[in-house]
């Protein structure tokens, strides 16, 4: 994966310029992945993501606080979002009072990738990347950022799109360059799954799963909502469907930050290894 | 009759060679009209037409055979073959149609032996690379090889030659580096062609030199490709410049279109995606629009009347878009000339005009200037009228 040629300044001009085109298409739940009743995607990442009243969540690069506000009406939970762009934190305020809160939602303009120098460290159970993640132009910096805000035991989850992999070269060149194209046109860098999972594993989490989001056949949106959006908006539209390859995939992962450090595990026979 | 030609022009996938190498070697046509300096009348506009049918002709008629051959592996590859959905009475039809516009002409075109060995070298390249035996398409290196001398060099060879025995000077010496620079065109546009069907070839089996050599092999033979067919066509332009310097208007039109579309791929442009990306056919443009618009200007200053064949080219060989563009650039162009025209008659009249009454005006003592007034309003002043 070539390295990402934007910045988070980029990715902040993107969304003040097009959040509203966004939440036009979208809704308030800027995510491709999706079911037919958004709702009950979100309910599955309550699930996956395994929240749970009482917690404390971070929701790295939440847009406009749709899912953050879905999930605290529906448990009582204390998240904080990190949206980069201003328009969209702005955005955030009317659509969190809009709703009846169990739980309490404050967004707040952030780069993801220095969120410990906001929050500081070991204050979250919950780290949530909501199809986020790959607008990071520094995946490993934001893993780190997110290793140091959670507390032992907490979770980090990242919900997002990946580089497909093709048995043949010629295919993989057509899905690198879509892929290009995509990254271009949203200010994004689709993850390469082994790199990230590497940078996981080096970071020294324990991955607890990792599999593409079990969401029923026909409850599938089918990412029509985003084809919608890139039709009527000409950004990173597909000009002709004709030998189009799919260029990737959807994965959820969710990893572990230890409860113990590594020097307090040193008994544990796969810890006492240099 | 128009229903007809789109009919025809449909089914044998014009498309795919009206608006690419057929333009590409009617400016050649046009640029035999300069060589030879053919001035136009009936006889040579006669020749033209006819040619202009031939080369429709064989284009239509090599396609027609590739599809013919390709019905059932077409079939196989999921691929629609226009052909195969007609009625083998219409196809049989439309083969004689093919062959009438092919070979009719060749009754009013100039020929001798070397015409029929060129013509029947061209039908049996078709042959060779469709017939179910020996299907040479199938064969990697060679199918490149074939599908350019039949595309490019075979028709540029018998064109030229055509004209030649029409102007009575068979010397060859204009084509000897041209028509390896069309073959390189050639190869390079199969490869691309190969590189754009290499899926639907997988499905149906068929082998392809970008299948054989791979992605970074098919990079890199493109961009060789392209590099020598620039190459050679400078240099071909500076050996005809020599004999004709005047031919440096077309060297420096080239080199100019090239570093302008350069300029406009290259920002998009990686390396690894050369094979898939747009500066492929950086060159193609050119030999599209660019070199048969220079060489008919050239045509232009043997005899102005070749002006003739603007409309017909312009109706024939540019796509709607190209169209649009051509007919708002010269509206435009027009409309800013007629202005700018009306502008300098307009203005030096307006300002001799106002030069007269300001110094009428200061011979009887008023200075319009420095009361910042016009003459009515002087005059008004002068006379008491509010």
């Amino acid at each position: 994966m070539p390295p990402a040629t934007h910045t988070p300044q980029d990715v902040q001009a993107f969304y003040n310029s097009n959040t509203d085109k966004f939440l036009e298409v979208y809704g308030e739940i800027i995510q491709a992945f999706r079911t037919i009743n958004v709702g009950d995607y979100l309910d599955y990442t309550i699930k996956s993501a395994e929240l749970q009243d009482g917690q404390k969540v971070l929701d790295a690069g939440c847009g406009v606080g749709g899912p953050a506000s879905y999930f605290a009406t529906k448990l009582n939970i204390d998240i904080e979002g990190a949206t980069i762009s201003d328009y969209q934190a702005q955005k955030s305020k009317e659509i969190i009072a809009a709703k009846t809160l169990k739980g309490t939602v404050n967004i707040s303009v952030q780069d993801y990738h220095e969120v410990d120098k906001r929050f500081g460290e070991k204050i979250f159970d919950r780290v949530l990347f909501l199809e986020s993640f790959g607008h990071s132009n520094d995946k490993a910096k934001a893993i780190k950022a997110a290793w140091n805000v959670l507390k032992p035991g907490g979770k980090l989850y990242i919900k997002d799109l990946f580089t497909r992999d093709a048995a043949n070269e010629w295919e993989q060149l057509r899905i690198n360059h879509i892929c290009g194209q995509i990254n271009k046109a949203y200010e994004y860098q689709i993850a390469d799954l082994y790199e990230v999972l590497a940078v996981i594993r080096k970071q020294k989490f324990i991955i607890n799963y990792m599999g593409v989001p079990k969401v029923e056949h026909g409850m599938f949106e089918n990412l029509t909502i985003s084809n919608d959006f890139q039709n009527l908006f000409d950004i990173g539209k597909i000009d002709s469907w004709d030998d189009y390859i799919f260029p990737i995939d959807f994965f959820e992962i969710l990893v572990e930050k230890p409860l113990h450090t590594t020097e307090e595990q040193m008994h544990l026979y796969f810890m006492n290894r240099k | 009759m128009t229903e007809g030609i789109n009919k025809i022009l449909l089914l044998t996938r014009a498309k795919d060679w009206r608006l690419s190498f057929v333009p590409f070697i009617i400016g050649c046509v046009y640029l035999w009209l300069w060589w030879f300096k053919i001035q136009l009348s009936p006889a040579s506009l006669g020749l033209f037409v006819a040619s202009f049918i031939t080369t429709f002709g064989f284009a239509a008629l090599g396609y027609f055979v590739n599809e013919f051959f390709d019905m059932e592996v077409d079939t196989r590859a999921g691929k629609i073959n226009k052909l195969k959905i007609l009625p083998p009475v219409y196809r049989l039809a439309l083969f004689l149609v093919c062959a009438v516009i092919t070979f009719l002409p060749w009754v009013w075109l100039p020929k001798n032996n070397i015409t029929y060995i060129l013509i029947v070298i061209e039908v049996a390249l078709f042959l060779l690379y469709s017939l179910p035996f020996p299907r040479l398409k199938n064969v990697p290196l060679i199918s490149g090889f074939i599908d350019s001398a039949y595309a490019y060099v075979v028709p540029l060879v018998l064109s030229f030659y055509t004209y030649s025995l029409f102007a009575g000077n068979t010397n060859l010496s204009l084509i000897y580096l041209l028509a390896p620079a069309l073959f390189l065109i050639g190869f390079r546009n199969i490869t691309i062609h190969h590189v754009n069907d290499i899926f639907k070839d997988m499905r149906s089996g068929a082998k392809t030199l970008p299948q054989q050599i791979g992605v970074n092999g098919t990079n890199v033979l493109i961009m060789t490709l392209l590099v020598a067919e620039i190459v050679l066509v400078i240099i071909w332009s500076a050996v005809v410049a020599i004999h004709q310097p005047v031919f440096l208007i077309w060297t420096g039109i080239y080199l100019c279109a090239i570093a302008y579309r350069y300029r406009l791929l290259a920002p998009q442009f990686r390396a690894e995606y050369l094979s898939i990306e747009p500066i492929r056919h950086l060159t193609d443009i050119i030999y599209q629009y660019v070199f048969p618009a220079t060489m008919l200007l050239l045509a232009v200053t043997i005899d102005y009347k070749w002006l003739v064949l603007v409309p017909f080219h312009f109706a024939a060989l540019l796509t709607k878009g190209m169209q649009v563009v051509a007919f708002q650039t010269v509206r435009s162009k027009t409309h800013a000339l007629y202005h700018s025209t009306l502008r300098g008659v307009v203005d030096p009249i307006k300002i001799s005009g106002n030069y007269m009454v300001y110094f009428s005006f200061r011979l009887i003592g008023i200075n319009l200037r420095k009361e910042n007034t016009s003459a009515i309003n002087a005059i008004k002043k002068r006379l008491g009228i509010k």
